[in-house]
């Protein structure tokens, strides 16, 4: 290596270096002593005592733990295709030239900036609460209304859908990708006598499969973290119903000051994140194009 | 009138207080230290506080806040404030990062979690003037012999009611109901004012109605770091309110799930739905300004063949945060909080009955017609309420938590009340024995 090419580099590493000590200092480090204290009793305020597999062992005993993690997965298995289904349908639309585009565009991203906020949360109450819009509607269609957000068998629902209604960021990745995809494509397929339907699942979706694919492992990952909706909207409850995973661990670690328990709580749900975003991949060859790769599928 | 109900005051329930402790006789702080001089501070310095209660206790405490400032225009104040829904979460996240406020205010319900934890300032090792401050009220805030918190005012938890509700239901009131009469009255509130409204949340899941049918039944809550009841106890606690519910004297399991029991703004009474409410009695200020109606306190019903089972105690209390940089300052600021008369003037009883000798009567001449009202009851209750030990042990916010949790699917009809109350036995243990 020459000196030239060190100096370059040792720009690089210094520009990187705030970067580099950040990772060490905020991620690396707390990453590995959530590890430690993972495998002891460390009530917040007194000292960890190692206590080896004890607090992975209460884990499986506990049968929050599991409601937790019902709660979890059905919000990622509806909220996750929901959200990707909107974004993408939004995207398609807001792909075109028509005026004030832009401001539909922003319109239609607005709700990613608001979601998570306490006002947001209390409109939701308001909207599938007794006297709310929600239930006007159903009892219009001659339905019997409920608190939506109270009721034990729908209120994850009501989370999944102010999760899918913050479909923002995925909306403009998608249009990022949209706008990629060839215009002769279509031209061409046109010409032939596609119609715009077949046009989107033969040309739109194989192209912007790799950005589909960002996008599921972004947001499935997201979804199994999420924590301020449900924090907010119900508070995991009632009957733990939406008890989702981050909620349930930052009850344990925070309320109740059981620092050990979360950490190992912590760690199941990095394993469990880790072994989708596997399968994820491992899954993806059969289904992401890349056009740079030939065209092989 | 106002002079004999204020003498009242001051003898009877600090008697009762005095009663509720009597087994202790620690000497919590040093007291008879005239207040302040020794903590100016010689340079610029800035204390936190925080607290929760509604839009007038905010508006009060910042005034006040305002005076300190005034009279120590060395020390800046930074007033933090909320909702109780929510508070005390964010309060054990600002503990767990070692950020909390210098001065928080905190209840007997919670004091033990944090005590444990070593988050509270020994307030014995500050300069605090408490010679005005009677020996029982002084107890409330013990952990292990030392003061962790200073009540902020005298309370009890009782019912407040909108009699004119009642009226339009057409029941006339009396001063004191039976379990049975109650269920009753209830369900005639229910019936007569239609859809929507009930004669009273459904009080499964709180833990001071709880507290109060135990010692009813001449038990507690907790003995020590044990339950202080039994099974069946509870069994019956639950099929109370189970049949509250079913009878629609009650609302439904939806309609309790919704409202969290921290947000005064959203009970049933503020929206006319309810004449009831379980409130602290100093709370009775905020509340008429959140109904914009006439309310009034009353005691919980009695149970036939059963105890007394009110108490006095403190619901509001402050701390200081174990790891401020500025304890001596804190203490100043707690100092005026208790004892300055002119910071009295401004916050009245908002917190409660103040708890100096010296600022009540100071007090007297000039109390608001809703603080005599507060007055008065603390007075009438003083006179049959009973002994009352506050210390609970640690791991009581959990159960509180579990309370809810457990009654929901009581609620929800998931399970029956005899597998409830196994299940909340069992769990409860388990936390108490600190799993």
């Amino acid at each position: 290596m020459g000196n030239r090419a060190f100096r370059s580099n040792l720009n690089a590493y210094l520009f990187l270096l705030p970067w580099i000590v950040g990772l060490l200092l905020f991620v690396l480090g707390p990453l590995l002593g959530s590890l430690y204290l993972s495998f002891t009793q460390y009530n917040l305020g007194s000292a960890a005592r190692w206590v080896g597999l004890q607090n992975f062992r209460d884990i499986i005993a506990d049968g929050r733990f599991y409601l937790s993690v019902k709660a979890t997965f059905l919000f990622v298995l509806v909220s996750v295709p929901l959200k990707l289904a909107a974004a993408l349908l939004i995207a398609v639309l807001m792909n075109r030239n028509v005026r004030l585009i832009g401001l539909y565009r922003t319109v239609y991203y607005l709700p990613s900036l608001i979601g998570g906020s306490v006002a947001v949360a209390v409109m939701w109450r308001q909207i599938f609460g007794d006297q709310g819009v929600f239930n006007r509607i159903v009892e219009l269609l001659g339905g019997q209304g409920t608190i939506w957000t109270a009721n034990p068998r729908y209120a994850i629902y009501t989370i999944c859908l102010l999760a899918v209604w913050q479909f923002g960021s995925s909306m403009v990745i998608f249009l990022a990708g949209l706008k990629q995809i060839p215009e002769y494509l279509y031209e061409s397929s046109g010409i032939d006598g596609a119609s715009k339907i077949r046009q989107f699942f033969h040309i739109t979706l194989p192209l912007l499969s790799p950005v589909i694919f960002f996008n599921l492992v972004m947001q499935t990952i997201g979804a199994f973290l999420m924590f301020t909706q449900a924090y907010i909207v119900t508070k995991g409850g009632p009957m733990d119903s939406t008890l989702v995973y981050a909620l349930y661990l930052y009850e344990q670690g925070f309320s109740y000051a059981k620092m050990g328990y979360a950490s190992a709580l912590s760690w199941v749900l990095l394993a469990v994140i880790a072994l989708f975003t596997f399968a994820f991949f491992k899954t993806s060859k059969f289904w992401v194009y890349y056009e740079s790769e030939g065209g092989k599928a | 009138m106002k002079r004999i109900s204020l003498i009242l005051v001051g003898a009877l329930f600090l008697s009762a207080l005095a009663a509720c402790n009597g087994g202790k006789s620690n000497e919590p702080a040093r007291s008879g230290a005239s207040s302040g001089q020794g903590g100016e501070p010689a340079e610029q310095v800035e204390l936190r506080i925080l607290w929760w209660g509604t839009q007038d206790r905010h508006d009060l405490t910042v005034k006040a806040l305002e005076l300190f400032e005034q009279k120590h225009p060395n020390i800046k104040v930074k007033p933090e404030f909320s909702g109780f829904d929510g508070y005390f979460d964010k309060l054990n996240v600002q503990v767990s990062g070692g950020n909390a406020p210098d001065l928080f205010q905190t209840t007997y319900q919670f004091m033990s979690d944090f005590a444990s934890r070593g988050s509270l300032l020994d307030l014995g090792s500050v300069e605090l003037n408490l010679a005005d401050v009677d020996q029982g009220t002084r107890d409330i805030g013990l952990y292990e012999g030392k003061l962790m918190m200073l009540p902020a005012g005298i309370n009890a938890s009782a019912f407040a009611i909108d009699p004119a509700l009642y009226e339009k239901a057409g029941i006339a009131l009396k001063d004191r109901y039976t379990w049975e009469e109650f269920a009753e009255i209830s369900k005639q509130v229910s019936e007569k004012l239609g859809k929507g409204s009930y004669g009273t949340p459904d009080y499964m899941n709180n833990s001071d109605i709880l507290t109060y049918f135990m010692r009813q039944k001449g038990k507690s809550l907790y003995d020590g770091n044990a339950l202080g009841f039994e099974k069946q106890d509870l069994v019956e606690f639950f099929a109370y309110w189970d049949a509250m519910r079913k009878s629609g004297a009650a609302p439904t399991a939806e309609m309790t799930a919704s409202v969290s029991s921290g947000e005064l703004e959203k009970q049933l009474i503020v929206t006319g739905n309810s004449p009831v409410l379980v409130l602290g009695s100093n709370q009775l200020g905020s509340m008429e300004t959140l109904t914009n109606r006439k309310l009034q306190m009353m005691l919980w019903p009695t149970m036939a063949g059963g105890q007394e089972g009110h108490y006095i105690s403190a619901g509001i209390s402050w701390s200081i945060y174990a790891r401020s940089e500025h304890p001596k300052e804190a203490a100043l600021l707690l100092d005026f909080l208790t004892n300055d008369l002119d910071a009295a003037a401004i916050l009245g009883a908002n917190r409660g009955v103040p708890i100096s000798a010296k600022v009540r009567e100071a007090m007297a001449s000039s109390l608001s017609e809703i603080d005599r009202k507060q007055f008065a009851f603390i007075d009438e209750l003083s006179q049959i309420a009973t002994p009352f030990n506050p210390n609970q042990p640690v791991g009581a916010s959990e159960i509180r938590n579990l309370l809810i949790n457990t009654t929901q699917q009581i609620q929800f009809e998931k399970i029956g009340i005899e597998e409830a109350a196994d299940e909340f036995m069992s769990k409860a243990n388990a936390i108490l024995q600190g799993k």
